[in-house]
């Protein structure tokens, strides 16, 4: 037999009889839950008047200062001019895989010398306690400056397979392997103390780096197929580096270590 | 009205304990925290912006971990750094821009604060001069300017009054304080007469640690009885100024008169006198054995 709509409210009316209720309490709990839903009208208001993500990285690049992407910019220009300068010349494919390699790990070094430039340095602190912080910055430009990287390690990879007919797992491991190694060298003179003079460590890493290509470049057979168990091993190695350098990088940042000048 | 609470936060660095076993929350009010250089301040007020994570303790934010709350918390704070960063180049406009382009403002509502805040902070006929042309005071001025962007209700601020000269520091004292009827202000100063005047509590750090907290009254209450006033000689004062703690020392043609801040009558003559926040400063940041 189901009870009926009265039956129930009864059974609810003698429950609720049984049941002592402290009316300060009461008038505790219903003021805690004003305030609670007051709160929750002021975060949503809040919310409201917050720009979504890409708005905010609009507006961003809109204001922040852009010289440092324009020499980020100028230097892949500069490299494809330069590679195409020696192509009219004329070189051997083991000098322009050199080269390549050089390039990619200067095009690495720069685009991680930015993050320093933009975001670093006394700017970070401040930077660190805004709505979009320091640390979604560099994230941000770190996803940003590796699409704009892919593509040109991309074309790099097409020229030397069409041009020069390089086996694709073999530019694939030239590029890459100097581009992870030299990115990790970055990402740990990024990862430095604070207030120490990054921008000579970049640019003297990636002058000792290129020199340091140019050579593996004249060893003999280095770039035969029966050197690429050796090429594979370092570039598992620069990987397996690269990402754990990011991984400390942004551990770093997160226990604000690298961000606070002193 | 938010409650920011600090239980047992410790922050460690290879060699020292920057900040020990602070325990505390802070409600609506305006905070004055003091204490000399390397006591801890700016590293426990980079602790409550999230811009570092304390190495124990928890920071909670309305019973919230603050780290765990991540833009949610942001969005209700303004940090003014210490040595607060700039780009040179950037003129007071844009920076404003930049930083409202940070705190995630929408363009509209971030120009007419700009707006409002160029004119608060006095800076309106300067706004298209660029910053590496501003003296100490002015880019303080445009420090303060970006703290208060978002309307905070947790406000931050490092040394705020360092480099403003007297009447910028009565004007900013003037702000601060309404900012602090319904929001958690907390500023860290070397000037005493700052917080004196606009904090509702105080709080002195030693060595890391929240050594003591109250009001004003009750700060300069318990220095009570522990003021006095010694005139002496050029020699007596000097070697008073070595078994004492002197928190003033004025010539007076032939004599000295000495501040002194002693438990015990420091001589015979000694005078006593009222305390003030300094030297309740002073009796609590002195070693025992000092006082």
């Amino acid at each position: 037999m189901t009870m009926g709509d009265s039956e129930i409210k009864n059974l609810f009316v003698r429950a609720n009889a049984q049941v002592h209720i402290d009316e300060a309490r009461k008038q505790k709990t219903h003021q805690a839950m004003m305030m609670e839903m007051e709160k929750q009208e002021i975060n949503k208001q809040r919310m409201e008047m917050m720009m979504s993500i890409k708005n905010i990285l609009l507006q961003q690049f809109q204001y922040m200062d852009k010289l440092f992407f324009y020499i980020y910019g100028g230097l892949i220009c500069l490299g494809i001019i330069f590679i195409a300068v020696l192509q009219y010349i004329g070189v051997s494919q083991n000098e322009i895989i050199t080269v390549c390699m050089a390039g990619a790990g200067i095009l690495s070094i720069t685009s991680i010398g930015v993050i320093d430039k933009m975001f670093f340095g006394k700017m970070a602190e401040l930077g660190a306690s805004c709505y979009f912080n320091t640390k979604q910055c560099v994230a941000a430009w770190m996803v940003m400056s590796g699409m704009v990287n892919v593509v040109v390690l991309f074309l790099m990879a097409g020229y030397l397979n069409g041009f020069w007919r390089v086996g694709l797992l073999q530019v694939g491991l030239y590029i890459l392997t100097p581009y992870l190694l030299s990115g990790m060298i970055a990402l740990g003179i990024l990862s430095m103390e604070a207030g120490r003079k990054h921008s000579f460590l970049f640019g003297i890493s990636g002058v000792f780096l290129s020199i340091g290509y140019g050579i593996i470049g004249t060893i003999p057979r280095v770039m035969t197929l029966a050197a690429m168990w050796i090429w594979t091993a370092v570039f598992i190695l620069s990987l397996l580096l690269f990402v754990i350098q990011i991984k400390r990088l942004f551990n770093r940042m997160e226990k604000g270590d690298v961000l606070c000048m002193n | 009205m938010h409650e920011l609470k600090l239980m047992d936060v410790w922050k460690r660095y290879k060699d020292k304990d920057a900040v020990r076993e602070v325990d505390y929350t802070f409600t609506n009010g305006v905070y004055g925290l003091l204490g000399e250089n390397g006591a801890g301040k700016t590293t426990l007020m980079r602790l409550i912006c999230s811009v570092m994570q304390p190495t124990e303790g928890k920071i909670c934010c309305d019973n919230l971990e603050i780290s765990g709350m991540g833009a949610e918390y942001r969005k209700l704070l303004g940090y003014l750094p210490q040595d607060f960063g700039f780009y040179p180049d950037f003129t007071a406009e844009r920076f404003l821009r930049y930083m409202a382009a940070l705190k995630a403002l929408p363009k509209d509502d971030a120009e007419k604060r700009i707006e409002e805040l160029l004119t608060m902070v006095e800076l309106k006929n300067v706004r298209r001069k660029k910053l590496k042309t501003f003296s100490g005071g002015m880019l303080r001025r445009i420090g303060i300017a970006q703290t208060l962007l978002n309307n905070p209700e947790i406000l931050v601020l490092d040394e705020p009054t360092a480099g403003l000269d007297p009447k910028e520091r009565v004007r900013f004292r003037n702000i601060i304080s309404s900012l602090g009827k319904d929001r958690i202000v907390l500023l860290s100063t070397h000037i005493v007469s700052d917080i004196e005047y606009i904090a509702d509590r105080i709080l002195i750090m030693k060595n890391g640690e929240l050594i003591q907290e109250g009001t004003e009254a009750e700060l300069t209450g318990k220095v009570k009885g522990h003021v006095w006033k010694c005139i002496v000689s050029e020699k007596e004062a000097e070697c008073l100024g070595q078994r004492f703690v002197v928190s003033n020392m004025r010539s007076n043609g032939e004599n000295i008169e000495l501040r002194v801040i002693s438990e015990k009558q420091p001589m015979q003559e000694a005078e006593l006198l009222e305390g003030t926040l300094e030297d309740a400063y002073l009796y609590e940041t002195q070693s025992a054995e000092e006082t």
